[in-house]
């Protein structure tokens, strides 16, 4: 009978990480160093791809300008030429600043307030109501966290709904952040249970138990 | 001219220039600028692709002076480190020795099924947690903790299909909750956001905000 | 409520919580439920768009694999990419802002039933180009500006037919359709592309993000919406292809009945507790 190495490895990688919910072990530490290594490499590695094709695309007067302007970019390192670091970085900032105020004014705000000024009231009842809970709700929300000094009157009101609104939010995102989360260890339990990994959990089994057992001991 | 650079105004300047003409694009049919504007994008690809490369270079200068130094966990680092020289040994091979590129067989098993569990293991945990969080935390306390749990518990009951095969209206009321009253809030918060990020914007381009610069000199 | 089994309760370790948690999500694996499921509008939206079509159609397609989203998105993109194989003669191109999406692309592509699709003439990896918004924005004003390989590095005009799948394809607005599958940062598409080129937008998104992606939704900025978890189920239903999506619903049913049960049991004890108060 052959196993399949992958689905074995992939198992024993999953239940290193998940030791730790039983405790901090020396596993777990392994497979945290190891994910870092893993992560920065491909990381950097990804950005020589991208140079790589770059400069085989490219003719030499496009791409050496960025080139050693991104190298300045490496005196970060550097205690006495620090301010070079500055320069490459003005130019992503000043592009970042540019791009959120497009992206955010054109792609965010103008639609989402435009959309806030159709007709309130349609033929279909419910849905009139819908469209000025969600116009209350909004504005309201909006003035609770905008407006931070406590209000009077009628504005009280405003905060009030605000606040009721947001909490609503907070909760329905809790419902779903939820689903995410048993989303991902579904289909760990699933790659466990459904491969040769299945192998590994009496393994896992016996050192927990092992684990408990000499906790105990040492306790008494 | 290091002299020149070194004055901090020099980079105000650049980043108010390249935001102006970046914005000022997005609103005129001008070929030029709308040329000269696609060069400056294509440059500062570049220049995150250099401070993608910053990060891990970091990382494995702290790591080294931490075994250095023998500081606590020390001998953790060596894995760090030793992972991270065969990791870029096998992409640089991938990357300039086969036709594959970063799509070589042994690199994508490496990501998949080395680099991929780990990953979604870790994130994985946070569901552990939810679970504990759920029986300890989780409490109708007061009148804003009632309304999220009940905001919460209602989606929960109407999002998966256990709750429709409870009762048929969760569905419907899970539906109203996040078309309705949930859309409203978020919508507060993405117009809050929205306008928050683009002050920021506006204060760094103006060159009012200066904490991107780093340490100044003295 | 016994005070004996509340005592018991309130001293359980939370690794027998973690261990029932696990073995709920176990069980569904050699005891199906197969409850049914309802399909939401937002998924019917996007499979009735995609059905819809026409041959000589040009989709762009941003999945944004991180290892973490790769439970939820994974299941997103291949249905999505499988559908848009069914149709006849629309073009796939692969818009790549993130190194490690192509390598879960291939895994897709050696899972999906391709209807002879073929690579270079009927779908394409766009080279990987880092900068995100950057990118993206500029992808959208100039694209041949800022890509002129495929992720394997070979020229786009020396693609079959001399690189015909990406002739004319010089800003957003020349594709038919745009599907972004990501986790947060939508403005970086519904501003260039969306609002400026007046792209029409899918997006396929984490459980997590759906409260966001629906303030998108509602306000008409995208015309599709595949909502985490549940929009994978739905989609399956819809394909009339079953896949681990559909019958990882019996696990999340069972999750949420525990974490539900767990939050009830908690507030039921905490106010017994608070009117008995015990030794």
């Amino acid at each position: 009978m052959s196993l399949d190495v992958t689905s074995i490895l992939a198992g024993c990688l999953t239940l290193a990480c998940w030791s730790y919910l039983y405790k901090e072990n020396p596993l777990f530490r392994f497979v945290e160093h190891l994910i870092l290594g893993l992560s920065s490499a491909y990381i950097f590695i990804g950005g020589i791809f991208y140079i790589k094709n770059y400069i085989s695309t490219s003719p030499m007067i496009y791409w050496i300008w960025p080139l050693l302007l991104g190298s300045t970019l490496y005196f970060y390192f550097s205690k006495k030429y620090f301010y070079l670091y500055r320069i490459p970085l003005a130019f992503i900032i000043g592009m970042g600043a540019a791009l959120t105020i497009r992206s955010k004014g054109h792609g965010v705000l103008m639609p989402q307030i435009t959309r806030m000024l159709q007709p309130l009231f349609v033929v279909d009842l419910f849905t009139s109501f819908n469209n000025l809970v969600i116009l209350v709700g909004t504005i309201s929300a909006v003035l609770f966290f905008t407006f931070t000094k406590k209000r009077t009157g009628v504005f009280a009101y405003t905060e009030k709904i605000g606040r009721i609104t947001l909490m609503i939010t907070f909760g329905a995102t809790f419902g779903r952040v939820a689903m995410t989360r048993f989303a991902t260890d579904i289909e760990r339990v699933r790659s466990l249970i459904q491969t040769d990994a299945i192998y590994l959990l009496p393994i896992a089994a016996v050192l927990i138990a092992y684990s408990i057992i000499s906790d105990r001991k040492k306790n008494l | 001219m290091m002299s020149v650079l070194k004055n901090p105004i020099i980079p105000v300047i650049i980043v108010f220039c390249v935001g102006m003409l970046v914005t000022f694009e997005y609103f005129v049919d001008v070929p030029t600028v709308k040329l000269v504007s696609t060069e400056l994008q294509k440059w500062v690809t570049i220049l995150i692709t250099f401070t993608l490369t910053i990060g891990s270079v970091n990382l494995i200068k702290s790591q080294s002076l931490k075994i250095q130094r023998k500081g606590p966990g020390w001998s953790y680092s060596i894995i760090t480190i030793v992972t991270f020289a065969l990791m870029m040994l096998l992409g640089l091979y991938s990357i300039f020795f086969t036709p594959e590129g970063l799509l070589f067989p042994a690199y994508n098993y490496v990501i998949r099924n080395i680099q991929y569990p780990v990953n979604v293991s870790m994130f994985g945990l946070l569901g552990f947690y939810i679970i504990t969080a759920a029986f300890r935390a989780f409490r109708f306390r007061g009148f804003d903790s009632t309304i999220v749990l009940l905001a919460g518990l209602l989606v929960l009951m109407g999002q998966a299909p256990i709750g429709a095969a409870v009762w048929d209206q969760f569905p419907a009321i899970s539906y109203w909750i996040m078309n309705v009253p949930n859309v409203a809030g978020a919508r507060a918060i993405s117009i809050g956001v929205g306008i928050g990020a683009i002050s920021m914007a506006v204060q760094v381009l103006l060159g009012y905000e200066r904490g991107w610069m780093g340490r100044l000199e003295r | 409520m016994d005070g004996e089994a509340g005592k018991i309760m309130l001293k359980l370790d939370k690794r027998v919580l973690y261990l029932v948690y696990a073995c709920l999500l176990a069980v569904p694996t050699f005891i199906p439920m197969g409850l049914p499921i309802t399909i939401d509008s937002t998924t019917k939206s996007t499979y009735d768009i995609i059905d819809a079509l026409e041959p000589g159609s040009r989709v762009a397609i941003n999945s944004a694999f991180f290892g973490m989203t790769i439970p939820e998105q994974y299941p997103t993109s291949k249905n999505l990419i499988q559908h848009l194989f069914m149709k006849d003669d629309v073009k796939l191109i692969f818009l790549t802002f993130n190194v490690e999406s192509p390598v879960w692309q291939e895994k897709i592509m050696s899972e999906v039933d391709k209807f002879g699709k073929e690579y270079g003439t009927d779908y394409v990896y766009l080279g990987f180009t880092p900068g995100d918004q950057t990118a993206i924005a500029a992808m959208a004003n100039n694209l041949p500006a800022l890509v002129q390989v495929d992720f394997y590095g070979t020229p786009l005009n020396e693609l079959p037919d001399n690189g015909a799948i990406m002739e004319g394809l010089i800003q957003a607005s020349d594709f038919d359709l745009l599907i972004v599958i990501t986790t947060g940062f939508y403005d970086f598409f519904l501003g260039p592309w969306t609002s400026q080129h007046g792209v029409p937008t899918i997006l396929g998104v984490q459980s997590v993000n759906v409260p966001v992606a629906l303030v998108y939704w509602e306000a008409g900025q995208i015309i599709g919406l595949i909502k985490g978890a549940t929009g994978n189920a739905e989609y399956e239903k819809l394909l009339n292809r079953p896949g681990v999506s559909l019958s990882d619903m019996d696990a999340q049913s069972l999750a949420h009945v525990f974490i539900i049960g767990l939050i009830v049991y908690g507030n039921v004890k905490y106010f017994y507790d608070k009117r008995r108060p015990t030794e």
